[in-house]
């Protein structure tokens, strides 16, 4: 007879030809669940044709019972070893019971479906979401549109109270962390552009170099950039959050449009600051690009002023203006869009709070492309 | 403590600032009965139970669980009392991004060394015995409120605990489902001896399951009355006779 023991509970083996019994004394609880499971029950019954498992001897018991009878069970079927439960107490089979074959309620079973069908039909899912996703982003921008014509014709039904706390949020709050990386792009671009142009001998032409790129493409870009990852990712969050509390369906059964309730505020301030952020990343940036000059090139800040005059034109800052107006409008609606698109509980504001992002930054670099291109043809 | 009682609550006050919310509140519930701790809107059911089951500390008072001191006590050994115990939420507190067998799992995983064949078949038993079999691969925003309070019961009963506590279970269930969970916690205290502490203001839930009620009063923050709802319901104190007979 084989022993082991633990604590508060002791399991015995018996074999006589091809019977296993294994007898078993003391608590068969979670608790014990590493000693029970350190036996190796499979490595006895090798060639075994019974297993009687005997509780005369049972003390406590819960879940952990009922689990490792039915993991022992399904074994035996499997090998056909016949399987039989000895002795056990009322109390315990009534419990074994109990767990085994309830069912209170007529279950509702999730479909099993082959990996092929499972891939097409998960497929199908993208294609049918991508559309919808499509379908409801239009819808959601003429709605927008529809408000947006509001700030003229009728401005007084546009939430403004919120206006002031949004542009402090969207503007004021993004302006230190804007212009400092502004202002370290703009000494990386001089730098660079000082290791080449002094090859050259064209020392000179660094404004030019640092004024001309910040001006149309960088400070743009990058505050946009920026802002996406810090309120457009807030928009969503907050709008996803209201939703998924109610909040919003709240507000429209009052009878409150949301576009103009929650959307249009966030979008002027984010029309109106971006632009304005920009130029102060403008000014940032061109002072970090007159610090790696001086640094490194036989240039003064006088002269280097007096070049920056002569290359950057209206139309540089302009069309960096343009730009920053168009992304603020983007980031803006995404953000509002996907926060609208939340739907259930707290990870699918996570999920659209980072969709949010990805999909506005895609999106911004999508139309600076877009704008690079035109904006020559267009003489800008 | 006697041995029939699974918890004590001793003088215990709750104070938000200024605010009192709790006061002097004296209670013992009895091992293996349905005890319903019942009370008006703003009477501080849930902010009693939230002291009980250690997600809040009380401002003053004691609490014993299953004999032993649960507050106040060193935090290694509330942890460890927290291991008798299992709640079920208001809203089902189920981890969002987890299926129900993962949020079932997560207790074995923590507290248990069951093989995975253990695990698969406790998580088959639990969600079985809420009637919620065939949904294990199911996120809790893929299915309803009521199944969502079915499984996070499923949940708190993982470990096999010695107490269930239950917000508001009946809250935002139709009769039927909230019928049937009353029915299932019946079933489960009948059959596992489970004591159940129920905190909800459902009239139709007290008459049904409990086995003995404390009724919290908005206006004085303690406990004016307790006893079996059939009693209290022809109480001589007119604040008791008018919450179980719904007038006002």
């Amino acid at each position: 007879m084989k022993k082991e023991k633990s604590n508060n509970c002791e399991i015995k083996l018996e074999r006589s030809d091809k019977a296993v019994t294994c007898y078993f004394t003391g608590d068969f609880i979670f608790s014990n669940s590493k000693f029970i499971n350190s036996y190796n029950l499979k490595k006895e019954l090798k060639g075994a044709k019974s297993l009687s498992i005997d509780f005369t001897n049972l003390l406590k018991y819960d879940s952990f019972l009922v689990s490792w009878l039915n993991v022992v069970n399904s074994y035996c079927k499997n090998k056909n070893i016949e399987f039989k439960i000895l002795n056990i107490s009322d109390e315990a089979n009534q419990f074994y019971d109990f767990l085994n074959f309830q069912n209170i309620k007529e279950p509702k079973l999730k479909e099993k479906k082959s990996l092929s069908v499972a891939f097409f039909e998960s497929f199908g899912d993208l294609i049918k979401r991508l559309i919808s996703d499509g379908i409801n982003f239009l819808n959601f921008l003429g709605d927008n549109l529809k408000s947006f014509s509001k700030v003229f014709w009728s401005p007084g039904s546009i939430r403004w109270e919120d206006f002031p706390n949004q542009f402090i949020l969207i503007g004021i709050n993004a302006v230190p962390i804007s212009v400092l990386i502004l202002f370290l792009i703009g000494l990386i671009t001089g730098y660079q552009g000082a290791l080449l142009l002094k090859d050259f001998g064209a020392d000179i032409y660094i404004a030019d170099a640092v004024g001309v790129s910040l001006t149309r493409e960088l400070s743009p870009l990058m505050v946009a950039i920026i802002v996406a990852g810090r309120s457009g990712s807030a928009f969503t969050a907050e709008i996803g959050s209201m939703k998924v509390s109610e909040e919003i369906d709240a507000l429209k059964t009052m009878g409150f449009n949301i576009q103009d309730f929650l959307v249009m505020p966030r979008m002027i301030s984010m029309i109106i600051s971006l632009p304005i952020i920009v130029m102060l990343a403008n000014i940032v940036g061109i002072l970090g690009g007159l610090v790696a000059s001086i640094g490194t090139l036989d240039i003064t800040m006088t002269g280097y002023f007096n070049r920056m005059q002569v290359a950057l034109d209206f139309n540089d800052i302009l069309s960096g203006l343009i730009k920053a107006v168009i992304f603020g409008f983007v980031i803006a609606l995404i953000g509002c869009f996907r926060g609208m698109q939340v739907s259930g509980g707290a990870e699918s504001v996570g999920k659209y709070t980072t969709s949010s992002v990805v999909t506005s930054i895609f999106h911004i670099i999508l139309i600076d492309a877009v704008f690079t291109i035109l904006f020559p043809i267009l003489g800008i | 403590m006697q041995d029939e009682i699974a918890i004590k609550v001793s003088n215990l006050s709750k104070r938000y600032g200024e605010n009192l919310i709790l006061e002097n509140i004296n209670l013992e519930i009895k091992r293996g009965s349905i005890v319903c701790i019942a009370g008006g809107s703003g009477s501080g059911k849930s902010t009693l139970l939230r002291q009980i089951i250690g997600l809040e500390e009380p401002t003053s008072g004691e609490i014993y669980i299953e004999d032993q001191k649960f507050y106040p006590s060193k935090s290694k050994e509330s942890e460890r009392i927290k291991k008798s115990f299992g709640v079920m939420f208001q809203m089902g507190g189920l981890i969002a991004s987890m299926t129900l067998r993962e949020n079932i799992e997560l207790l074995l995983r923590t507290y248990t060394n069951l093989t995975d064949a253990q695990m698969s078949e406790i998580v088959r038993i639990k969600l079985t015995s809420v009637g919620l079999q065939g949904f294990e691969d199911f996120i809790p925003s893929e299915i309803s409120g009521g199944m969502k309070k079915r499984a996070s019961l499923a949940r708190a009963m993982t470990i096999d605990p010695e107490i269930l506590f239950f917000d508001e279970p009946s809250s935002g269930l139709d009769p039927i489902t909230a019928s049937s969970l009353d029915y299932l916690i019946k079933q489960l205290n009948k059959t596992l001896k489970t004591t159940m502490v129920i905190v909800t203001h459902d009239l139709e839930s007290i008459f049904d399951i409990a086995d003995e009620v404390f009724l919290l009063d908005t206006q004085s923050h303690t406990i004016i009355a307790n006893g079996k709802p059939d009693v209290l319901k022809k109480s001589d104190i007119q604040i008791v006779y008018n919450f179980f007979n719904r007038k006002f």
